[in-house]
């Protein structure tokens, strides 16, 4: 087709022409064949697009979409907190052991001012760990030897949660006791520790958000593990400069 | 005055506000000192002897207690809680050194035993060190130039700087900024939360490195004739290279993977909102990015 | 049931029904949201596939969708859910598409784009089947194609969009539809 009302069908179609080149138009088709059929089977095109059902997914997603709305539910809930007292901030651990360790990710775990343990994924993947607190070994397993990660066994479950519910106790444990030392320290270094422990929140918190959109980015995981235990290790610092001026 | 070395002895020094001591050591001893405020420089002699000057206040007492492996000094006051001592310490050079203090600045100068420097509010400048040195302020820099061995140096909310070092390194700030120059390595770890990472040394056959910043970027020089596989994972930051970068098939748009040479070095780059930015050595802007 | 959703009940209308289930939703009912997922996951897979070029599309999807929950606050039934959530998802995908973009051209220090080239002009060719002709559009024609005719934009909008001139985005459109008629000869 060379006319030059060939550019103007899909104009035609869609309701764009004026009342004066519609009426050209139109008058047009009643004597060009190859035009008029355009003109239906452009119509038909559009209307197959309006009406297109679309392709499902290979894989439904819903699943993963109701996790992620959920923990977004849940961090915003742990963000609405109330601070038990005024100035002080609520920073709550957003990231699960379990899910760090499913990553591969090597975690020093530290209990207050105990000397600690160390979990520790032998190759990313693999699942095995050693753990070398005697506290949380059944008597069976010796010290030292390694055991098969399952997040299903009841016991590496328990084991896990709590390492977790001990670092979470660490860092609230150090936090407390920089609560109530903070007055004994110069507050230029008060003020450090407080910027860099931000700095360190807000990193955690961007990590672990991309992570939540977007879990095949593994490596997020190694991000977040590494700034907690800075922070960690910050905490520690802190408290023990509080202790030494008590 | 040189005294006798008595083991379990303990020396209540005397109490002008200057105080200069000698004595004799065991050249393969250890050297501890914690101190609330003031310097603390440690230099190394080829004598074995300790040599411990310190400027402080009438008040104030420097007690060494010294077994035959370790030598302790402390600040006493004769009433209320210890002053400010700045300490000058000449030791052998064979020593090793465990530095702690809190408003302290930390000078070591020539030990080649093992480095250990602590401090709250202060700078830690280390020349030299051998076998371990930790460092580490909260704030204050790291400074550490010519150590060979395993090097742990971390600060909080100021620059660690390290030049021409070789051995194993970990390099840690939270805002601060990472700088390695000179530094001949198989096994690097650099990492800072909001701070840059700059990484100028050797990328040896079958080294492992590994440079972690959140927002900070992270510059990598990469020799002409270097063999290394360069992993690049970041969310939003760039990747600039100054020369061709080959990606190889393995990598992925979200994980590059840049082959240069056999890709014998396995290199790990890991930003959130850092850029990474490959140059040549020397080509880097002499002004920090 | 929640008390709102034994209020609004249960239409026959699928536009009332859906607009409920908005409701539900918008009032955190999550089995409402599901089921407004199930109705339109399908158009919006179609539409992350096409936009991307690609049918890896889970993760895309699962942005999509969270977001959508996230803003459904901010609907206000001024239009069909549905059109309000394929816009949400054209901003997903065309800010998706612009990151991948502008990451893979810095790869490469010379000047090389890694945009798609436009397919050579061969001559009609019958897919096997209509969406496959899609597919095989040149990108810009089929951005417009998808953005007009299945997602409902004006060629302003478009041209906003895809940083083109409306013009181009009415030429693109023409030349997108004259290639898939062929499928309804």
């Amino acid at each position: 087709m060379t006319d030059h009302w060939t550019e103007r069908l899909s104009a035609y179609v869609d309701g764009e022409l004026d009342r004066e080149e519609r009426g050209a138009l139109e008058v047009h088709l009643t004597s060009c064949e190859a035009c008029a059929t355009a003109v239906a089977q452009l119509r038909q095109v559009v209307g197959w697009a309006h009406g297109y059902e679309g392709k499902p997914p290979k894989v439904d997603v819903w699943d993963a979409v109701a996790r992620g709305i959920r923990e977004r539910e849940g961090s915003r809930e742990e963000s609405r907190h109330p601070p038990k007292r005024s100035g002080e901030r609520v920073r709550r651990f957003v990231f699960t052991v379990p899910q760090l360790l499913a990553a591969g990710i090597a975690l020093a775990l530290f209990s207050g001012t105990a000397v600690g343990v160390a979990l520790r994924a032998v190759g990313a993947g693999s699942g095995r760990t050693v753990v070398t607190d005697p506290a949380l070994l059944p008597d069976e397993i010796p010290l030292g030897e390694s055991f098969d990660i399952d997040g299903n066994d009841p016991w590496t479950v328990a084991v896990v949660t709590q390492l977790e519910e001990q670092y979470a106790e660490a860092i609230a444990d150090l936090e407390s006791l920089l609560r109530e030392g903070q007055d004994k320290l110069d507050s230029a270094t008060l003020r450090v520790i407080e910027e860099n422990l931000r700095t360190i929140d807000e990193a955690v918190e961007q990590a672990t958000v991309a992570l939540r959109r977007d879990p095949a980015a593994v490596y997020l995981s190694e991000l977040i593990s590494v700034n907690l235990r800075r922070k960690l290790e910050l905490l520690r610092d802190a408290a023990a400069l509080v202790a030494s001026e008590t | 005055m040189l005294i006798n070395a008595l083991a379990g002895a303990v020396l209540a020094l005397a109490t002008p506000q200057a105080t200069d001591t000698t004595f004799a050591v065991e050249p393969n001893a250890r050297l501890e000192i914690q101190n609330m405020g003031g310097e603390i420089v440690v230099r190394a002699w080829d004598r074995d002897e300790m040599r411990v000057q310190g400027d402080h206040s009438r008040r104030t007492q420097i007690v060494v207690r010294r077994t035959r492996s370790v030598v302790r000094l402390r600040a006493r006051a004769s009433r209320g809680p210890a002053n400010i001592v700045d300490y000058e310490i000449t030791v052998p050079r064979s020593m090793s050194v465990t530095l702690s203090g809190t408003y302290t600045d930390i000078v070591v100068e020539g030990v080649e035993g093992e480095i250990s420097a602590k401090t709250v509010q202060g700078n830690v400048s280390v020349k030299g060190g051998g076998g371990e040195v930790y460092l580490r302020s909260v704030q204050g820099t790291v400074t550490l130039e010519g150590a060979s061995g395993r090097v742990d140096a971390h600060a909080v909310s100021e620059d660690v700087r390290i030049t021409n070092v070789s051995g194993e390194i970990v390099a840690e700030s939270v805002s601060g900024d990472v700088l390695l120059e000179g530094i001949s390595s198989g096994n690097v770890d650099a990492g800072s939360v909001s701070g840059s990472i700059i990484y100028d040394g050797t990328l040896q056959e079958g080294g492992q490195y590994t440079f972690v910043s959140h927002s900070g970027d992270v510059a990598l020089s990469v020799p002409e004739n270097a063999n290394a596989s360069l992993t690049v994972a970041t969310i939003n930051g760039d990747i600039r290279s100054r020369f061709d970068l080959e990606m190889t098939r393995s990598g992925s748009r979200r994980r590059p993977i840049f082959t240069v040479g056999t890709g014998s070095a396995s290199v790990e780059i890991e930003t959130f909102s850092g850029d990474v930015r490959f140059f040549r050595p020397g080509e880097r802007r002499s002004r920090r990015p | 049931m929640s008390a709102l959703a034994s209020k609004v009940g249960r239409s026959s209308d699928p536009l009332e029904s859906e607009a409920a289930d908005v409701a539900l939703a918008a009032a955190g009912d999550g089995t409402a949201f599901e089921r407004l997922y199930r109705r339109h996951v399908a158009r919006i897979n179609s539409l992350a596939e096409w936009m991307l070029g690609t049918p890896d599309t889970e993760d895309v999807l699962q942005d999509i969708f969270i977001r959508a929950w996230e803003k459904l606050g901010t609907f206000r039934g001024q239009s069909a859910f549905g059109t309000w959530l394929h816009r949400l998802a054209v901003n997903v995908l065309l800010r998706r598409r612009e990151t991948d973009r502008v990451r893979a051209r810095r790869y490469i220090a010379h000047e090389e784009t890694l945009e798609q080239a436009e397919a050579p002009a061969t001559g009609p060719q019958l897919w096997a089947d209509i969406e496959t002709a899609v597919e095989r559009l040149p990108q810009r024609s089929r951005d417009v194609f998808v953005l007009h005719d299945v997602v409902g934009y004006k060629h302003d909008e478009i041209a906003e969009h895809l940083g083109i001139t409306a013009g181009t985005s009415r030429s693109q459109l023409h030349h997108a539809r004259m290639t898939l008629r062929k499928h309804f000869e």
